[in-house]
């Protein structure tokens, strides 16, 4: 039924003022109903997250002591197989589960375990921790799918709306982005954060920066942020390409293995984590800047630029829990963990209130999906003047 | 012995390479197992190495420290607040630092009769101790004015020679005068580094002494307003540091008024027998926040009323990091070390945008 209203609301002229009030009735309702989800969790945390996190550390080790070991040491291909796969999983865990959760602050309300707290944590990903959590918690989820103020949107040179002016290398974006961006992407985290990706766009585009949004580096250096960018990927080319290769060469076997058993690892990982993190965010549609003036309304702002897809509890831990995108993106600092709970709960407010609930059946069509956007937007708009109707499921 | 090969591999490491690079190496291999076997570089914490301790004068004594990585950049005068354990319960208290060579900072401590800090202290601070500290604070510092005249008492000499040794140390051409006054004979401090001065840099200081024991060579008496034009008869063109026990403090202000010196040129640092106000006032109008992290401090005024804890911060230009200012996001909490807040938070985490300060002062960290 509110709906309805919303509906009969745009072709209402006579008296606005009393629509508008049943519709604002309608986003404080949901208003209300989001924020008592978020409450009942907040006062659910404890110990259970701190055991959990602590857990997942503790596993994440286990990986990287048999994946090390076996690249190590390995005498055949499957061993070799078997050590890629276990450094893949350390690394997974460490990147999203771990790594990308606790810089949201999930973990910021228990004092023992401080190497979980968002501001203490470091990476063993190639990110600049303080970018990250300026560019992606306090701009990209506060401003998710607004033009030219989600980061997030149309990212390096990547176009992904029409609104977005048409650039002839944006025609090649799907090969270049397949098979040169997303193999490393978590390397070209900071390009975006730091402010370094759109310093080349402003040169490289005729109309700059035009479409895409700008980052705020809060007045640091170029010199600093120079320096926080090697420092970040230097930390993992030290490990992953130098010491531990040079660790089995010292003792009579082969770095050339190690370093490539590593460099598998880290591609299948840039991979695993640049398809779930495209594959769960809509492009369209665009959202109004201005849905942040109504906490309501902001909700459904998140719930309409996001999408889900199903998969069990296990794989959702090596997916960070980001196939709940739509429930990272409401609560976003509640720890992921709770994430298949909560959904339940978001999508019967989203039946009461009839508010679609995006979800893919599986990450292959998300994935599928993706990509559909990418080739759409490669080519110029149609002159017809589909610009602004552009729909797409 | 394990402990002090750890003791020498860290000052080795703190001394040999920037804090700033023993920071990066720490905290990205910051495991279970190393807090464990270094707690004092693998920390969140700041914390300091006792490296030597001097005897200054008869219960005074200088403690040579070196911090680890999380010290930051200070300036002579300033002081720290140090965070001592007696029999389980925590006391603070704040001594003036001064600077040392190789990385090194010191702190001066005179024993207090009866005083249950300063006697402990001297007691159990051996070299090889870790200590508690926070990081350094305090506005007593030099400000590049060409003419000073250091007034001080008792053991509020410590911020005054920390910033005269200083400027001198480095070469910085300003012209200092030094009154320095103790009770008795036995109570002076840096007495010889006083008189070294004024024979080796041919600076003008006195030293007075206002219950001598017995006649004494090199001392005056107490500062009054004939002494302070004989002594420094261009004191109206200088700029006045003062620090000493509230009794005297008062009076020399008094006697500066009386003089008609410009109280605008006069710095003053409060300084109560070793102590300044610690406790946080809780359900008084908030005064301070400090923004550990940032090494940053508020002074509150009366436009900060009733404004969030992100309000307040960006009206005095603090580098937060902001998203939503709503309370959905979570980017802008921080932890809360003291004092107390109101409104939207969850354990010691505070959400700036949505939390207002409930104390007089509030100390936030990451």
């Amino acid at each position: 039924m509110f709906i309805n209203v919303l509906r009969i609301n745009r072709f209402m002229t006579t008296s606005p003022s009393v629509v508008a009030s049943d519709a604002d009735t309608r986003l404080d309702l949901i208003e209300q109903e989001f924020e008592a989800i978020k409450q009942r969790y907040r006062a659910k945390l404890g110990a259970d997250d701190v055991a959990y996190i602590r857990s997942l550390r503790r596993k994440s080790r286990i990986c990287e002591l048999l994946g090390r070991g076996l690249l190590w040491i390995s005498p055949g291909p499957l061993t070799f197989a078997l050590g890629v796969g276990f450094v893949w999983l350390h690394r997974n865990l460490e990147a999203i589960e771990i790594g990308h959760n606790v810089l949201h602050g999930q973990y910021d309300y228990f004092p023992e375990i401080p190497q979980f707290h968002s501001h203490n944590f470091k990476w063993k990903a190639p990110v600049d921790e303080e970018g990250w959590r300026r560019e992606h918690n306090g701009q990209h989820h506060v401003y998710t799918n607004v033009y030219e103020k989600d980061p997030d949107l149309n990212h390096g040179l990547l176009r992904t709306n029409d609104l977005t002016p048409w650039q002839p290398s944006h025609r090649y974006q799907v090969p270049l982005y397949l098979f040169g961006v997303y193999p490393t992407m978590l390397y070209r985290f900071n390009g975006q954060n730091l402010g370094f990706a759109q310093e080349y766009r402003a040169q490289a585009f005729p109309t700059g920066n035009q479409g895409y949004a700008l980052v705020d580096t809060e007045g640091a250096t170029q010199q600093q942020l120079q320096q926080r960018h090697r420092r970040s990927i230097g930390r993992v080319l030290f490990k992953e390409y130098l010491l531990f290769p040079a660790l089995a060469a010292l003792t009579g076997y082969s770095a050339l293995k190690v370093a490539l058993g590593n460099m598998l690892a880290d591609a299948i990982n840039n991979y695993w984590i640049a398809f779930t993190i495209q594959a769960t965010h809509f492009t369209e549609p665009l959202q109004p800047e201005q849905a942040l003036q109504h906490k309501g309304r902001w909700y459904l702002s998140q719930l309409d630029s996001s999408v889900n897809f199903k998969g069990s509890r296990r794989m959702s831990i090596l997916w960070g829990h980001l196939n709940y995108q739509i429930e990272h993106h409401l609560f976003p600092d509640i720890p992921s963990r709770h994430y298949p709970d909560m959904a339940k709960e978001v999508k019967a407010v989203c039946a009461r209130y009839n508010i679609p609930y995006k979800c893919n059946p599986g990450w292959g069509k998300a994935i599928r999906n993706f990509v559909g956007v990418m080739w759409k937007y490669s080519f110029p708009p149609a002159r017809s003047g589909s610009q602004g109707g552009a729909h797409h499921d | 012995m394990i402990d002090s090969l750890l003791n020498g591999a860290n000052r080795w490491a703190l001394q040999t390479f920037s804090r700033d690079w023993v920071d990066y190496l720490v905290s990205n291999t910051m495991t279970e197992f190393n807090r464990r076997i270094n707690p004092f570089v693998w920390s969140y914490q700041l914390q300091a190495l006792l490296l030597a301790v001097h005897d200054e004068a008869d219960g005074v004594k200088t403690f040579v420290l070196l911090p680890n990585q999380h010290w930051r950049d200070w300036q002579a005068g300033q002081h720290a607040e140090f965070v001592v354990e007696i029999n389980g319960a925590q006391h603070r208290r704040y001594y003036s630092l001064a600077q040392r060579e190789n990385g090194c900072v010191s702190i001066t401590v005179k024993r207090v009769a009866d005083g249950l800090v300063s006697n402990w202290i001297h007691q159990h601070w051996l070299p090889g101790k870790v200590i508690r500290l926070g990081l350094p604070q305090g506005s007593f510092v030099y400000r590049q004015q060409p003419k000073l005249l250091f007034i001080c008492a008792g053991s509020g000499i410590t911020p005054c020679h920390s910033i005269a040794q200083a400027l001198l140390q480095q070469g910085v051409v300003v012209d200092i005068a030094f009154d320095a006054q103790f009770r008795h004979e036995t109570d002076m401090i840096f007495a010889s580094s006083l008189r070294d001065w004024a024979r080796e840099e041919g600076l003008n200081t006195n030293i007075a002494l206002s219950q001598p024991r017995q006649s004494c060579a090199n001392v005056v008496k107490p500062l009054d307003a004939d002494e302070l034009r004989r002594r420094y008869p261009d004191f109206a063109g200088r700029d006045i540091y003062l620090c000493g026990p509230q009794g005297f403090m008062d009076k020399t202000i008094a006697l500066l008024q009386q003089a008609g010196f410009d109280l605008a040129r006069l710095h003053c640092e409060r300084f109560a027998g070793g102590t300044w106000e610690a406790d946080a006032g809780v359900g008084e109008a908030c005064e301070e926040i400090v923004f550990q992290h940032l090494n940053q401090r508020v002074q509150l005024d009366t436009e900060d009323a009733g404004k969030t804890l992100m309000q307040i911060a960006e009206r005095h230009h603090v580098p937060l990091e902001i998203g939503c200012r709503q309370g959905m996001c979570g980017t802008c909490k921080l932890m809360l070390r003291q004092g107390k807040v109101s409104g939207n938070t969850l354990g010691n985490a505070v959400y700036l945008c949505s939390a207002y300060p409930a104390s007089r002062r509030v100390v936030l960290d990451a």
